[in-house]
């Protein structure tokens, strides 16, 4: 029978709080103790009072940015992985597309966010557009890798009964390529929401985080850094969300898929 | 160096035809599998960059009989498993032709009329040990072989061949490296190929495992009887497993001897001792030194 080590458990899912715990403090710490000026620096503990106190009002703007988010990396996972799947049977294809993906990777969002509102208008579309490019080129690149980079072996074992190249990418190749997928997922979900907080004040949205940050940073000068502080964790907490969801997805796809997740095992 | 090409007949085995080749021994069942035609069989992998071209095969000449194993032995690199995937249709001669009695290799692939057992067991993590086994059956909706496709209950049938019968549902991650070979001996025997081709199947394993993966062929193959083409490196398996070795020189591969072996299978005990298999080891052995 499997025996269960409870304690290396307990020491796995303890560490990240562990972690937090000592950054938070040792910022508590520090402001308190250097006498920081808590109107420019607030302490953690004020922010995470600030928070419940407005719990509403961050929850009114997060949402539209959890929306955005959520739609531009649904639309940016699906072109993704169709243009890899096209990628993956032709060198020449992944070279070429290859080429586009780094340019749009090496530029920075906020160059180009001007000018997809220009091309879009204001509203939502724009946004989620951001977040599609943005999110893009990490999961491109992940997936091209996990549809071509097959075992050798299998792909000679499917072909010794003549295999045509769908049977062989819908029996070898995309289930070879779930590891790298979430790999990429993993990226691209911190990414979808840095893309949707650039681009909310671009668009012109009425809500949203970005547009809050905005706000709360011009009105910062007279009301304190506390509610621009409090949007920041927000945003974290929205991201450390998605990173979780995406490594419950991880850990529940790879056991169908038969592999280990991986494990720093110390 | 001119090719020896000499069929050494051993007086204590059974003898050849004109072609070199054997009947089945004894205890084979009826002839069935498919007879594999080599004929002039070159190959040569052309110039990549700084790297010359490579002459990796040379006038290959064979004829194997359906329902009997053969052995392909040599030194590494001299194209054995070329050769093997030549014969399967997923390589190409640059010369020569290999037919699969009136078919072209590459119509037989599409036939299915091979089963290929590739050096490492290539179980897909993401299904259970049955459905690894029921693969390649299920390629191009089920098209089967002229023998039929194996059914459900075959499936099932053939993983108690393989001692695995209990572990149908689980995944290859659970499976030991014997364990996984042999869902990848029952997944080729699945097919109910015509002919079946090993490329060093139990190179990784430990000499207790490869015993008992040698009888566990040779029971498969009685059963269920294909022509056999086997590669290996290792001497004593080749004559315990084989109608004929076939030595090959080093590169380019050449055929240097034919050595009609023939053995009872599965291996009783102590037959590693006896003079018949000390003699057909002798005989290999000095091929393999002239191959060398």
């Amino acid at each position: 029978m499997r025996r269960i080590n409870w304690v290396g458990a307990v020491r796995l899912i303890a560490a990240p709080f562990v972690g937090l715990a000592v950054f938070l403090g040792g910022w508590e710490g520090l402001v308190r103790g250097f006498g920081i000026d808590s109107f420019k620096l607030p302490r953690p503990s004020t922010i995470i009072r600030y928070i419940a106190g407005h719990l509403s009002s961050y929850w009114f703007d997060a949402w539209p940015t959890i929306k955005v988010s959520f739609i531009g990396f649904l639309v940016a996972f699906a072109v993704a992985f169709a243009v890899a799947s096209m990628c993956a049977q032709s060198a020449f294809l992944e070279r070429a597309v290859s080429a586009v993906a780094v340019l749009v990777l090496v530029t920075p969002l906020f160059a180009y966010g001007a000018a997809i509102v220009l091309w879009m208008g204001f509203g939502n579309r724009p946004i989620i557009v951001m977040v599609a490019v943005v999110c893009f080129p990490p999961l491109l690149f992940n997936a091209i890798g996990g549809l071509r980079d097959v075992d050798p072996l299998a792909l000679e074992l499917l072909r010794s009964v003549h295999a045509s190249r769908w049977e062989i990418y819908r029996r070898l190749r995309v289930p070879s390529s779930v590891p790298s997928l979430i790999s990429g997922a993993k990226v691209s979900a911190g990414l979808a929401i840095v893309g949707a907080v650039i681009g909310e004040p671009w668009a012109f949205v009425d809500r949203g985080l970005g547009v809050l940050i905005r706000k709360l940073a011009a009105a910062g000068i007279v009301e304190g850094a506390t509610p621009l502080w409090g949007s920041i964790f927000v945003l974290g907490l929205i991201g450390s969300f998605a990173y979780l969801a995406i490594s419950g997805i991880e850990r529940a796809a790879l056991h169908w898929h038969g592999t280990t997740p991986r494990s720093s095992g110390r | 160096m001119e090719n020896i090409k000499v069929v050494h007949s051993m007086s204590m085995t059974r003898g050849c035809d004109k072609t070199g080749a054997v009947p089945p021994t004894r205890n084979a069942p009826a002839l069935r599998g498919a007879t594999v035609r080599c004929v002039g069989v070159g190959r040569t992998y052309p110039a990549v960059g700084r790297t010359p071209a490579v002459l990796a095969l040379d006038g290959i000449d064979l004829e194997l009989m359906p329902g009997t194993i053969t052995v392909l032995i040599g030194p590494s690199g001299c194209g054995k498993s070329t050769l093997l995937r030549i014969i399967a249709g997923i390589d190409s001669s640059t010369v020569g032709s290999v037919r699969i009695d009136d078919e072209s290799a590459d119509l037989a692939r599409r036939d299915k009329r091979f089963g290929f057992v590739p050096q490492a067991p290539t179980l897909l993590s993401w299904r259970s040990v049955r459905d690894n086994v029921r693969l390649l059956t299920e390629v191009n909706n089920g098209r089967s072989s002229p023998s039929g496709r194996s059914t459900d209950a075959e499936i099932d049938e053939l993983l108690d061949a393989v001692g695995l019968r209990a572990f149908a549902d689980a995944r290859p991650k659970t499976l030991s490296g014997g364990m996984a070979q042999r869902v990848a001996l029952a997944r080729a025997f699945a097919l109910r190929a015509d002919v079946l081709l090993l490329d060093e199947p139990f190179a990784a394993l430990d000499e207790l495992t490869r015993a008992e993966m040698r009888n566990l062929l040779c029971r498969l193959w009685r059963e269920r009887s294909t022509t056999v083409v086997f590669s290996t490196h290792d001497l004593d398996e080749a004559v315990l497993l084989a109608d004929r070795v076939i030595v090959l020189s080093g590169r380019p591969g050449r055929v240097v001897a034919d050595v009609a072996v023939g053995l009872e299978r599965p291996s009783p005990d102590g037959l590693e001792e006896t003079p018949k298999f000390l003699t057909a080891l002798a005989i290999v052995r000095a091929a393999l030194r002239t191959a060398s």
